[in-house]
């Protein structure tokens, strides 16, 4: 078997998380942040260390700031949803994801002005149309890093510039890049960044948070309310933070699980994305959706099969030649009405760290024969 | 000298241990007791040498030394 779909969850996961999941559940799974003894106590001190970790990972100068929810687009609904309100203007692009156009087209229905920048057949935003959108009166820009259906790196710096010229929060969709692209909100200028757990950073899955900027912490409210284990004599949400944007029991195990995966080192290897770029762009029978060079675009690739239906070369990939893909619209019809290939979608193939040159190249050969 | 810190959060308590810890003295965290504070609920009991610079960290409420008490 070759696991080709790394984009919607990381397989294998990085060394020591399934063990350390199971150390936690199996030897003292205490709740932090309510039970005042040792194991409470160590596994709140675990926590702390990721979440410091992790704020140094994303370039965040206060760990208070990095916040964790059950995945990446429960953060993305904490950022849409707890900044933007029914009469706000926010802008967006066409390579997003349902996790980010659901909670906008929601939005939209209650009375938000929704505004889409158009990309190139590449995949890669267009700054002149998101320069003409995003007007001073504008609150948000929510866009992705990088496409989670052809891979297209967004122009995120450029975006940052254009916001924090104007006084735009800027929210990001890290799903695809966090992990596989250094990220420094502080640097760029992010003001919200969501990232999953499961997928570049190889933890399991139910993982995944948002690191804010100062002012944006100031300025979102919470979307959920509940028991932080402070300020206990109150029935008001602590404005403290983490507290404030984490209420409940977090998921415990897979912060476990996730602190594991930060330890490991290994990440693709320089070249991968480069060969696969090149070897299926020279297959006839096939369109590589997006950029045409490797270096615009993380390493997952859409497929059009052009002389079969994509979902048949999907099957035939995974019970001929033992390769596990991903086919159809990938939860994102704008993109792919962008790219051209809606509504019959692709075939996605997304390597993860593991896989070997002699798999990939299993691959390549496996994609020509069904593009016959 | 012994002291006994309270906290506004839990992230402040473990912030605090580590800071300590990290000058070389040992801290033990435990339920707060409720005539000092109903703040996060933890405190920080340590021991420390008269005249030590207590650390700058995040959500400390108060430090009482235990002798006082």
């Amino acid at each position: 078997m070759i696991f080709m779909d790394n984009a919607s969850g990381s397989f294998p996961k990085a060394p020591g998380v399934a063990r350390a999941m199971a150390d936690f559940i199996q030897h003292g799974a205490s709740n932090i942040a309510r039970g005042g003894y040792p194991a409470a106590y160590g596994a709140a001190e675990r926590v702390f260390d990721l979440r410091s970790r992790l704020a140094v990972f994303f370039g965040c100068s206060d760990p208070r700031r990095v916040i964790f929810t059950s995945g990446i687009t429960a953060s993305l609904n904490f950022l849409i949803g707890g900044l933007i309100r029914p009469g706000d203007r926010v802008v967006t692009t066409e390579m997003e994801h349902n996790s980010v156009a659901r909670p906008l087209t929601a939005l939209a229905k209650r009375g938000a002005g929704l505004l889409r920048a158009v990309c190139g057949t590449d995949g890669i935003t267009d700054l002149e149309s998101l320069d003409a959108l995003l007007t001073p009166d504008t609150r948000a820009l929510v866009m992705t890093h990088a496409s989670n259906v052809c891979g297209s790196i967004q122009p995120l710096e450029e975006a940052a510039r254009l916001c924090a010229g104007r006084g735009i929060f800027l929210i990001v969709d890290s799903a695809q890049t966090a992990g596989y692209l250094p990220i420094n909100i502080e640097a760029i200028g992010i003001d919200g960044l969501a990232f999953s757990g499961h997928k570049g950073l190889l933890g399991p899955q139910g993982t995944g948070g948002m690191v804010l900027s100062e002012k944006l912490a100031a300025a979102l409210r919470p979307v959920f309310h509940g028991g932080t284990g402070s300020f206990s004599d109150s029935t008001e949400t602590p404005e403290i933070l983490p507290d404030r944007f984490e209420p409940g029991t977090l998921n415990l195990p897979g912060l476990m699980g996730l602190a594991a995966a930060m330890d490991y080192e290994g990440r693709p290897r320089a070249g991968e994305k480069e060969y696969l770029q090149q070897a299926l762009s020279d297959i006839d029978g096939v369109r590589v959706l997006g950029p045409r060079d490797a270096a615009t675009k993380v390493g997952l690739f859409a497929l059009d099969f052009l002389k079969r239906d994509n979902g048949e070369a999907a099957l035939i990939l995974e019970e001929t030649f033992g390769i596990l893909t991903r086919c159809g619209l990938h939860c994102s019809p704008w993109a792919h009405k962008a790219l051209g290939s809606f509504p019959r979608g692709a075939v996605r193939l997304s390597p993860g760290p593991a896989v070997t040159r002699q798999e990939l190249e299993q691959v390549v050969t496996a994609v020509e024969e069904v593009s016959k | 000298m012994k002291y006994v810190a309270t906290f506004h959060s839990h992230y402040g308590a473990m912030a605090f241990k580590k800071a300590i810890e990290q000058r070389g003295f040992s801290v033990t965290l435990m339920p707060v007791p409720r005539h000092l504070s109903s703040s996060c609920g933890t405190c920080a009991r340590f021991e420390v040498p008269e005249g030590f610079s207590m650390p700058d960290t995040p959500e400390l409420d108060m430090i009482y030394r235990e002798d006082d008490r």
